[in-house]
């Protein structure tokens, strides 16, 4: 197998797109341990006190909604379980379309349009991120609806972004996280989150070790784990983001690839030492 | 590589000074403020806005770029011109589509547009954008599932023992992100959470370090053009 | 009246005491001479470009999916020129492929420039430099095409990269005979490793450059960057001892 291997890669393709396949159509589901990185944000939001502002900030764009979108929807849902208030925003041109999509996914209850939320669309540069801590309208001043931000009531009572409590963004290659670090933490202290892909996620740790992040998701995995917090504690929502189901997939492609480097370690020892034995014969 | 030591002429010597007066400017400007006078954030922010609009045309001349590539594929018959149609067709239908029907489209309260043309064009957009785009792309991005099994399977060798460190350390932390992991043993999850806090965040700040460095001295040496 | 921002003093001051330790250090060390271990790969640049010149494919290149205020991808445009010089030197046909459409223009008129230079006006087609996309994965995607279609000797992914990184240095170790990469990126370092003949790791990325030209200073210049980094392990050394015996007047000093 080590030579098939060697010589023509889509072997390995097909095991992995079958590995892969099978769990995902049987819907096979597995309990999946919280990291602390995930728990911490759960936990940061519990403790938010009611009517407290939150950003969440799309900036990812089409190709990673399959790690992200997950992470947006649950976090989401759990905002607005809570008496929370939140802005959508994006340092993407994707995200107004990607924050709409989750504000059609998940349950509302009774929270209404432009009172206890609003989608305000993309921030096009720098000037605006720096501008919005100290007057959110000013730089935005229409919502992804045409409707003037400055009459919305939810800017009304929180005018400036240095109020918020918390800003969550979605990030699929840490521009955004750093920018947010950067000028609204750096500056104002609002405490940022960030929900990652899992090949950048890992370089965002020295952050969170630091204390700038209040917590790190990774990947579908992250949108699995809240999901659970999420269930335990409302007892609902399971499924809701469709990540829950992925995570058996998840860990058979881990374990194949554990697998294949094993066996291909162990194929070249053997031919290592099958080697000194005929050299020393 | 050009050496930066010849005399400049008149003109790159005023774009020199250009650049560094910009350049010094925006770093100042971080640093330094003049309460009551003017404020220097505000300034740097407007000249911002101004880089902004410019960039942005520039979009346009990647769109012309494009199109005229394509265009000459097409005309000449050359082997993938049937691609470059596509290519083309796809590019103005989006185009066309977004400015109509998009967040951002161009009327959206259909004052020049008629609201049946919108109202036509919306679900055919909806269509191009979450049932194409997202898709092709996530299809595109999920490539990098097969690409990382082969290059794992080629690069975790261990000839030496720097490479039998990475190999352990590697299949540690793909072993605790693998949530049936924790079913046959807990110990991979600490395991990898320990390998993520120390090592990998050690590893990771020398090399920002490095790297921020560098950039300082880059951008200095560029912005001055004097080789030091 | 002129005033320092709160709570960026001591960065400020801090910025002027690396730099002035940058500048003392390479000033130390132009007066002495000095070994440095090189940048491993550099030198078989020229080589590469001349069998691909023989071998009639051409050189591929590309910046990554930085725009022109990344210091990645200005620090890709600096080697891009280098390699564009001796592709036109040797004759060897250069294909640049780029995401952001003012690297675009850049790049066209690095090209365009280099043929000029050299009395080939006439050799320059804009078919050189293209312009892929703006979209991460369709510009994974074109480059992945471009690479299999045309089939280049030499690939340079040397700039600003993200998760298509391994993608096309993937697709590129298939069919190309060398492959050159460089980024600072950390997530995509292990790809660029594990894919390429050399790889420029993190701030080798802005150093190449000066082992690149004729500049027989610029082991003074490494030593200067060098300084800095000595600086930086010395306060960490110090903010590690004081953290560990309880003060926190470094970490007080710092957020002045």
């Amino acid at each position: 197998m080590s030579n098939s291997l060697k010589s023509d890669p889509r072997v390995v393709y097909l095991i992995l797109l079958l590995v892969v396949t099978v769990p995902l159509l049987t819907h096979s589901v597995v309990a999946v341990p919280v990291t602390p990185t995930t728990l911490a944000l759960y936990q940061f939001i519990e403790k938010l006190p009611a009517n407290s502002l939150v950003f969440e900030s799309f900036d990812y764009a089409t190709s990673v909604v399959p790690e992200l979108h997950p992470q947006a929807i649950i976090v989401t849902q759990h905002l607005f379980l809570r008496p929370l208030k939140v802005l959508f925003v994006s340092q993407g041109v994707d995200g107004p379309t990607l924050a709409d999509a989750v504000l059609d996914t998940i349950n509302k209850g009774n929270k209404t349009y432009g009172v206890d939320y609003a989608n305000l669309g993309y921030i096009p540069n720098s000037a605006t991120l720096i501008g919005m801590p100290a007057n959110i309208s000013q730089f935005l001043p229409v919502d992804t609806h045409g409707n003037p931000t400055a009459r919305l009531p939810i800017i009304k009572e929180f005018p400036a972004a240095k109020q918020a409590s918390l800003v969550i963004t979605y990030d699929d290659d840490g521009s955004a996280m750093y920018a947010y670090l950067q000028y609204w933490e750096g500056r104002y202290g609002i405490p940022v989150a960030v929900g990652a892909t899992a090949t950048v996620a890992p370089g965002f740790m020295p952050f969170y070790n630091s204390g700038q992040l209040v917590g790190i998701l990774f990947s579908i995995r992250g949108a699995a784990e809240y999901e659970s917090l999420v269930f335990q504690e409302y007892h609902c929502c399971l499924g809701l983001s469709g990540s829950s189901s992925s995570m058996v997939a998840l860990s058979a492609a881990h374990l194949l690839i554990v697998a294949m480097v094993a066996f291909t370690n162990a194929a070249y020892f053997v031919t290592r030492i099958r080697n000194r034995r005929s050299n020393k014969a | 590589m050009s050496s930066d030591k010849k005399k400049m002429s008149r003109e790159e010597f005023g774009l020199q000074i250009i650049i560094f007066g910009l350049g010094f400017f925006y770093a100042i400007v971080y640093y330094v403020a003049v309460p009551g006078v003017v404020d220097l954030q505000a300034v740097s922010d407007q000249l911002l806005a101004y880089v902004t609009a410019v960039l942005t045309a520039a979009f346009a001349i990647g769109v012309i770029n494009l199109t005229r590539v394509h265009w000459i594929n097409i005309k000449r018959k050359r082997a993938t011109w049937r691609y470059s149609v596509i290519l083309l067709l796809s590019l103005y239908t989006m185009l066309v589509f977004s400015l109509i029907a998009s967040p951002f489209a161009l009327d959206p309260n259909a004052v020049v547009i008629p609201a049946s043309v919108i109202q036509f064009s919306t679900p055919i957009w909806e269509f191009l954008y979450y049932k194409t785009l997202v898709n092709i792309n996530s299809s595109i991005f999920s490539l990098l599932a097969f690409f990382i099994a082969s290059a794992a399977y080629r690069a975790f060798k261990a000839r030496s023992l720097e490479s039998t460190i990475l190999l352990v350390a590697g299949l540690l932390v793909v072993l605790g992100q693998a949530p049936i992991a924790d079913l046959i043993w807990p110990g991979f999850s600490i395991i990898r959470d320990w390998i993520m806090a120390f090592p990998n965040t050690a590893g990771q700040r020398g090399i920002i370090i490095g790297a921020a460095l560098g950039i300082i001295v880059f951008s200095v040496r560029r912005l001055i053009r004097y080789d030091w | 009246m002129i005033e320092l921002v709160p709570g960026r003093i001591s960065q400020a001051v801090l910025l002027i005491i690396v730099l002035a330790a940058i500048y003392a250090a390479t000033r130390i060390a132009s007066k002495r001479h000095l070994k440095t271990r090189g940048i491993p790969g550099l030198e078989r640049i020229d080589e590469w470009i001349k069998e691909a010149a023989g071998l009639k494919r051409p050189v591929f290149y590309t910046p990554g999916t930085g725009g022109i205020t990344d210091p990645d991808t200005l620090a890709g445009l600096a080697l891009l020129e280098y390699v564009v010089n001796h592709c036109v030197e040797h004759d060897a046909r250069i294909i640049v492929a780029n995401s952001d459409p003012q690297v675009q223009q850049m790049t066209e008129d690095m090209v365009k420039r280099a043929y000029s230079k050299a009395g080939r006006e006439k050799d320059f087609s804009p078919d050189m430099v293209r312009y892929v996309s703006t979209r991460q994965f369709a510009y994974a995607a074109g480059v992945m095409g471009i690479l299999r279609r045309e089939k280049p000797a030499v690939n340079f992914f040397v700039g600003s990269f993200q998760a298509e990184a391994l993608q096309i240095a993937e697709t590129g170790r298939t069919e190309a005979l060398y492959q050159f990469g460089g980024t600072t990126n950390t997530d995509q370092l292990p790809f660029f490793t594990t894919t390429c003949d050399q790889t420029l790791i993190g701030e080798e990325l802005y150093t190449a450059q000066g082992f690149l030209s004729s500049d027989p200073d610029v082991i003074s210049k490494l030593v200067g960057s060098d300084g800095g980094k000595i600086l930086a392990i010395l306060l960490i050394l110090a903010g590690v001892l004081l953290a560990t015996l309880g003060s926190s007047f470094l970490i007080n000093l710092l957020g002045l």
